[in-house]
């Protein structure tokens, strides 16, 4: 671009222009002007052309007047008005040019005195112009020739010096319109590019506006919110956006057909025309509305509107934002934290609440207010070490168990926490720190539990079975003490008797043995008594193993170690092979030593003596057995069996000391089973057990 | 046989005289030495106190030992014997009216050779007497005496 153009750039496209236009007229104005002039100065310069050729036509007039006069033919006088003629017109022609007028004084003066001589001459009078003397004619004539030709040469001088300045002027004309064309080219060179530029300018603003259009039209087109035009004299939908196609429905032509009142429930048409009508000028954000989906479906949508020309029409462009589902979602939220806030404000049994991540009460439920006293509006808000006993505040404890909870995502705690009113109770804690999607630390929640009474219902339980260790050990010292002091006496007893019986075997009758054979067998007895009594009590007391343990095997044993006390005795034992139990082996196998030991006394009598050991379905469920054909008892008294101390025989009948069954009985409680026995007299006992 | 020296500790006089009439009963007729308490035992052992200038060469073939003793009780002798050079092999058979798992246990533990228990029936007592004799008396090799260094 050129320069000229390049400073104009301040200006518009407007003020360019009209500058170069202007710039262009006047220049062409100017050029007129001059134009004009040249042509008025050569019309002049033509004049004075033509005057210059008449003042020397004159002048050769006037010089053959002269010449004509000189040679006197006719004499100055007949061509004397001929001469004054021609004279008086080039003094005309001349009348403007003072040298030439002078000239002419001259010529005229020598003309008359010429002319006086010569009339003198003729007459023969003396000439009176002194100028002329005496000279001839002919000398005079010499004189105005001179004249004359100076005069013409002043003329053709003038003529001369007016051609140059015609000429001049001419070659300044043409120099004047050469550069005015030229630069009357340039400007118009200077206004084509302005009005190019202006021009490029403006289809290229065209072509945005364009794409602008386009890219306006494809984002309402692609707007993920249904949106469309309507005329607002007619409420005809004028354009549809591809949401809005896609939501409600309707084609693209059968929406381009329908007025906005078609797409809204019957019931509403009147308020919504109401709206159109209230403000066609303005944005407005109204909703909810109700639109109905081509498939009669109900929606709830928020509407934004705005005025719009489109083509030529008045219109309003309206987006039509589907909040149903967001209502629905809401209310599912409502309901969602009505339920939350339902379960957590009536739980009573444990304080549940929400703290800030600075540890500031933010929730509160009726079980917090039962446990630690504070109501919800006095409590939220606070910090939560209010909670926490004086010496726990100065060792930092609140503070290090949102720490904990921080790092690890929990803390838990049992101990001591003070209520609203000062009273301390038991707490079992937990917090847990809360984190959003994004990891956030967002606050803590806080359960607490008032364990108060069961922490006292523990320490109970500590004092009991502590006090349980106590007689236990106290039981054992007992047993122990027992089983070596009572012995000892009844040792002394019987050896000392047998002493007697040997020593003084002569000096004693019958009765007297006899006596003191009793005394023997009453010691016995009671070593007996005392063996199973400590059985007894070790069953009641010690620890019990839960092994598995071969009952078969454990049962075959203790027949075995029986049949080596008596072996003379012959009794058939059936044992069930591959029975298994789960128990104490110890204990298990004194109640087999028991039972089969009380099958095979109460066998003693019964020639072929038969002891089965095994298992049955007893009503469904799975006992252990043993069963004899021995003495049997009688049905009636089962219920005395399994007492201490209860025999349903007498001493002289079967020895025994009562106290086996009950040993047995004890066992088999403690394993969490059943024993019962079945018998009748003389036909044998059944006795079963379940572990 | 007869040299053999048996060792009884046993509190109880009544036990100690229906043992020694077992054993003579029984026709073992050895020296029996009976220590009435613990530390009476480790003094015969040992040459103290009461047995002071005993020839400690001469050791028991057999000690019978009751376990509930005044004093020092039965597992503190055998304690103090399986720690000396000179007692440490000599069989010893608890002898105690006791069927306490435990205590059986600690007997073994301490080095008991055999654990009997006195029954009440003192015929049943006359025969475990018998044949506690004839094994550990004739049956039974004990280890040969400590050397004296």
């Amino acid at each position: 671009m050129s320069l000229s153009v390049k400073f104009m750039r301040p200006l518009n496209f407007k003020g360019q222009l009209t500058l170069v236009f202007g710039a262009a007229v006047l220049l062409l104005v100017c050029l007129g002007a001059f134009s004009y002039r040249r042509i008025v100065q050569e019309d002049a310069d033509q004049d004075w052309v033509e005057h210059t050729h008449l003042v020397l036509e004159g002048l050769d007039a006037v010089q053959l007047d002269v010449t004509t006069q000189r040679t006197g033919e006719h004499g100055y006088g007949a061509g004397e008005t001929h001469l004054r003629d021609d004279l008086a017109k080039v003094r005309l022609l001349t009348s403007d040019n003072p040298k030439q007028q002078r000239a002419m004084d001259q010529i005229e003066a020598i003309i008359a005195g010429t002319t006086t001589n010569q009339k003198h001459t003729m007459q023969g009078s003396t000439p009176r112009n002194p100028m002329v003397g005496d000279a001839s004619v002919g000398d005079t004539s010499d004189g105005i020739d001179t004249l004359l030709q100076g005069m013409r040469q002043e003329e053709q001088g003038l003529l001369a010096h007016r051609l140059e300045s015609a000429r001049i002027g001419s070659r300044r004309m043409k120099a004047l319109l050469g550069v005015g064309g030229a630069l009357a080219i340039v400007l118009l060179f200077v206004a084509g590019v302005v009005v190019e530029s202006e021009m490029r300018k403006r289809s290229r603003t065209e072509a945005e506006l364009r794409t602008a259009e386009e890219r306006y039209h494809r984002l309402f087109d692609s707007n993920p919110i249904p949106a469309w035009v309507y005329d607002l004299q007619s409420l005809a939908i004028l354009d549809i956006n591809a949401e809005a196609i896609a939501q409600y429905g309707y084609s693209r032509e059968e929406f381009l057909e329908l007025k906005i009142t078609q797409i809204r429930p019957p019931e509403d048409i009147s308020a919504v025309l109401e709206s159109t009508m209230k403000a066609p000028d303005a944005r407005q954000s109204s909703g909810p509305w109700r639109h109905i989906k081509k498939s009669g479906e109900i929606i709830d949508v928020e509407i934004k509107s705005y005025p719009l020309v489109f083509g030529d029409k008045q219109a309003r462009l309206v987006a039509a934002l589907d909040i149903t589902k967001r209502n629905r979602a809401q209310e599912e939220l409502r309901k969602s934290e009505e339920r939350f806030r339902l379960l957590v404000s009536n739980v009573k049994d444990y304080a549940i609440l929400m703290l800030d991540p600075d540890g500031h009460v933010a929730s509160w439920n009726d079980g917090a207010e039962r446990i630690k006293g504070y109501k919800a509006a006095e409590i939220v808000g606070q910090h939560f070490s209010r909670f926490y006993l004086e010496e726990d505040l100065r060792g930092g404890k609140p503070a290090w168990e949102l720490d904990v909870a921080t790092r690890e995502g929990r803390f838990e705690d049992e101990g001591w926490r003070v209520r609203k009113d000062g009273s301390r109770f038991w707490a079992n804690v937990v917090i847990t720190a809360l984190r959003d999607e994004a990891g956030q630390l967002r606050g803590f929640g806080k359960v607490t539990r008032d364990i108060t009474e069961r922490k006292r219902a523990e320490e109970e339980l500590r004092l009991r079975n502590a006090q349980l260790d106590a007689a236990n050990k106290e039981l054992e010292t007992f047993s122990y003490s027992v089983s070596h002091d009572l012995r000892a006496p009844l040792r002394s007893i019987d050896g000392f008797s047998q002493a007697l019986l040997e020593d003084c075997a002569d000096k004693l009758d019958v009765g007297e043995k006899s006596n003191l054979d009793r005394i023997r067998a009453a010691a016995r007895r009671m070593g007996l008594l005392i063996d199973d009594l400590l059985n007894l009590a070790r069953v009641a007391r010690s620890e019990m193993r839960r092994e598995r343990v071969d009952i078969s095997d454990l049962a075959r044993v203790v027949v075995a170690d029986l049949k080596k006390t008596q072996p003379e005795r012959r009794v058939e034992f059936r044992i069930e092979g591959g029975m298994e139990a789960t128990g104490d082996p110890q204990l298990l196998r004194l109640v087999y030593e028991n039972l089969i030991g009380n099958a095979w006394k109460f066998t003693s009598k019964r020639e072929f003596a038969q002891v089965e050991i095994g298992r049955s379905h007893e009503n469904g469920t799975r006992a252990y057995f043993v069963r004899d054909n021995g003495a049997g008892f009688d049905q009636a008294y089962a219920g005395k069996l399994f007492g201490a101390f209860q025999r349903l025989h007498g001493m002289t009948e079967f020895p025994g000391t009562g106290v086996g069954l009950a040993t047995v009985q004890r066992i088999i409680h403690r394993h969490g089973g059943k024993i019962w026995a079945e018998g009748a007299v003389d036909q044998g006992a059944s006795f079963y057990f379940t572990l | 046989m007869e040299d053999k020296v048996i060792l009884l500790v046993e509190d109880n006089p009544d036990d100690e005289a229906l043992t020694l009439r077992a054993l003579k009963k029984n026709n073992i007729s050895n020296e029996v030495v009976v220590a009435h308490d613990g530390s009476e035992a480790l003094d015969y052992l040992f040459g103290e106190g009461m047995y002071a200038g005993r020839d400690t060469q001469i050791v028991p073939q057999v000690i019978l030992l009751d376990l509930k003793l005044p004093k020092v009780d039965g597992f503190d002798v055998l304690r103090k014997m399986r720690a000396d050079e000179r007692t440490k092999r000599l069989p010893v058979v608890i002898l105690t009216s006791s069927n306490e798992e435990q205590d059986r246990i600690s007997g073994y533990d301490l080095g008991a050779n055999s654990y009997v228990r006195k029954p009440v029936e003192f015929g049943s007592f006359l025969e475990a007497v018998k044949q506690l004799g004839l094994y550990w008396l004739l049956l039974n090799q004990t280890a040969p005496p400590a050397r004296r260094t």
